[in-house]
């Protein structure tokens, strides 16, 4: 059985995982498009996103689209398979009350 | 942790993928049924009421006009997520008009209700094989605008042009519409 994650489960980067995890592997999403989407502010979302790169789940790419600087994040190969085992981890938890 | 608070977690989870699917697909789909809806809709009206040539010259303003605002519509919206499929998407659509014209071309002459029904169920496969790939609203979309195009065909040849125009046109432009009012 797959352990909760204790990065994940903070409730902002839970929210942000699951929104990341929605997308298609080939997909990422825009720093502002996530910011708007979770209703958090620049800063929040920034902390909650440095977290999770440091923890190797994201991977983040800086590029510049019609002259603007934008920012695109997406789950890493390592982030999907811990999404993934906590989810896991939640259904096991919910499944032992039944 | 108690298993109700892994069911907030998880209904947190469910919540988040589906407003991230829904804010996907709001922010490029609802514009562009309502402009393709448009061209179909002025497109099958003029095949019914000019015929031939001119309906034909009609057709290919309105495509490139829908092309155009589609591909703004693109560039304004896409880069909120970027994907991969953007340009196989576009790709495949310019594929099928081609084969679409191609095919015409071979086939001609053929009687205008069966060309109008020959390109709107190719047009239809279309969307059908996008939907297959990548949306069940564009799937859905593909299989009832085909029935239309069956049904007026086979009840109201004569009248198809304003069978499509009314209900296929009619038809995109509300779907886009109720898109983009109810997936927020």
């Amino acid at each position: 059985m797959a352990d909760l994650d204790p990065v994940i489960h903070q409730p902002v980067r839970l929210r942000i995982m699951a929104s990341l995890a929605s997308l298609h592997e080939t997909e990422a999403a825009e720093f502002t498009f996530l910011r708007d989407l979770l209703g958090l502010t620049d800063g929040n979302l920034g902390a909650h996103v440095r977290k999770l790169e440091e923890e190797g789940y994201l991977s983040i790419e800086k590029a510049f689209v019609q002259r603007k600087p934008r920012t695109y994040i997406a789950l890493s190969d390592k982030g999907r398979k811990a999404f993934k085992g906590h989810v896991s981890a939640l259904e096991t938890i919910l499944k032992g009350k039944d | 942790m108690e298993a109700d608070e892994a069911q907030i977690a998880l209904d947190q989870i469910r919540l988040a993928a589906e407003q991230t699917r829904r804010a996907v697909a709001r922010s490029g789909t609802g514009w562009i049924f309502v402009i393709w809806g448009c061209v179909w809709f002025v497109g099958y009206l003029g095949s019914q009421l000019l015929g031939g040539a001119r309906s034909g010259v009609l057709w290919l303003v309105l495509d490139l006009l829908g092309g155009i605002a589609t591909a703004i519509v693109g560039m304004r919206t896409g880069h909120r997520v970027r994907t991969a499929y953007g340009w196989r998407v576009a790709g495949l659509w310019l594929a099928l008009v081609a084969y679409i014209g191609l095919l015409v071309w071979i086939a001609w002459p053929m009687p205008p209700e069966r060309t109008v029904v020959f390109v709107t169920v190719a047009i239809s496969f279309g969307y059908v094989f996008v939907g297959l790939w990548l949306s069940p609203v564009l799937l859905w979309t593909g299989l009832a605008l085909t029935a239309l195009a069956i049904l007026g065909w086979l009840l109201m040849p004569a009248y198809l042009g304003y069978w499509i125009a009314f209900l296929g046109g009619g038809g995109l432009v509300g779907l886009g519409i109720y898109i983009l009012r109810a997936w927020k």
